[in-house]
């Protein structure tokens, strides 16, 4: 009974919480929390209603511009921490390479929120993150309630700094 | 930094996009059914290609890939094969490789070199020196595949997009995209889709 009834409420809080997908599955080797999601999963992160401005990276351990401009992400994170600034990098690192690359490359160099994006279909990934991007790695999203800005290939620092600072 | 377009844009007043990945004052690329110039490269064997040496040809696969991606890597059996199967047909295969070898050294000349042989590239693999074909392609990413057909009001382009639904594993492949499209033309019909999108890495320059 104690079960149904724990079932129930799981179903009926389903039901009325926003719709956040819950992940796939979690990479939790030393104390590291990465949620591991399929592109339905990434919708809700692109697509927030509330007050923050999110910045949304697209990366991969493989990818050379990618690897070089995290520095510049992990400095906005740094700064824009107190200051309603939401930043995660989604990993599109592939699954077999999770344990063995990204896991270390993220203790080693990422303090800011990482997740991985697994796609099953890239093309609904892809229009899911914007409409004109053409699949190239990286690429960066950065919204608030009222403006989106997609920044297609390798960014800057300063770029950054500007493109939140237009948004608030 | 400059604010331009690609590709298929679609109006929206709210949205920007910052395209650091292209040079700032081209031309816009090529669109389907755009009629599109030939081009003239240095290939591996240091001969240079064009398409009108192919005075056969029905069309082109033109592949904007490289040495050094992973997603090329995960495709090049299959853009071989494309060759075998397509080559036959009247269909020619030309691979370009768009980056540039002073922002990623694996991408050389003499690393293209080695590519073609140890691969056995049996199709044209070229260089873009100066980098000033792909923009006028619009390739935005490798690998990263344009299908031309030759007419008689010259070359058009027919489709553009990946060559499966499925980068990672060849045996989940549903729908073969490259393959359909030439089916179609070859049956005087329009590749659907004429247009598709796969991740890949961005294209190498300064």
């Amino acid at each position: 009974m104690k079960a149904l009834s724990f079932a129930l409420l799981c179903l009926l809080l389903m039901n009325c919480a926003p719709k956040a997908k819950p992940p796939l599955s979690i990479l939790d080797k030393d104390n590291l929390n990465i949620p591991v999601y399929n592109e339905d999963g990434l919708h809700n992160f692109l697509h927030q209603k509330d007050n923050n401005i999110h910045v949304v990276n697209f990366w991969a351990t493989w990818c050379s511009p990618c690897v070089k401009e995290i520095p510049s992400f992990e400095k906005i994170n740094q700064e824009f921490k107190d200051q309603n600034v939401e930043l995660v990098l989604v990993s599109l690192d592939f699954e077999e390479q999770l344990e063995t690359n990204l896991v270390s490359f993220v203790q080693k160099n990422i303090k800011s929120r990482v997740i991985v994006v697994l796609p099953d279909d890239q093309e609904k990934l892809i229009t899911i993150v914007d409409s004109t991007w053409q699949g190239g790695l990286p690429a960066t999203v950065i919204y608030s309630k009222n403006k989106r800005v997609f920044i297609s290939g390798e960014t800057d620092y300063q770029t950054l700094k500007q493109t939140i600072l237009s948004l608030q | 930094m400059s604010v331009t377009s690609c590709g298929k844009l679609q109006a929206n007043n709210q949205a920007s996009v910052l395209n650091q990945n292209f040079i700032s004052n081209q031309v816009s690329p090529y669109k389907l059914g755009d009629t599109v110039d030939d081009f003239t490269l240095k290939n591996v064997d240091n001969n240079m290609v064009s398409m009108a040496n192919y005075k056969d040809a029905k069309g082109f696969i033109i592949v904007f890939t490289c040495n050094t991606c992973p997603y090329a890597k995960l495709y090049e059996n299959r853009i071989i094969e494309l060759d075998k199967t397509f080559s036959e047909q009247g269909w020619q295969l030309i691979a370009i490789n768009p980056n540039d070898p002073s922002v990623q050294e694996g991408d050389s000349f003499e690393n293209m070199q080695k590519k073609a042989a140890q691969s056995n590239y049996q199709f044209p693999y070229l260089y873009d020196e100066g980098q000033t074909v792909y923009p006028k392609w619009g390739a935005a990413r490798t690998p990263h595949i344009f299908i031309v057909q030759q007419t008689s009001k010259g070359s058009i382009l027919k489709y553009i997009g990946a060559i499966d639904d499925n980068a990672r594993d060849e045996n989940k492949v549903e729908k073969e995209y490259v393959k359909l499209a030439i089916e179609n033309l070859e049956k005087g019909k329009q590749p659907n889709p004429d247009f598709t999108r796969a991740i890949g890495c961005t294209i190498k320059t300064k």
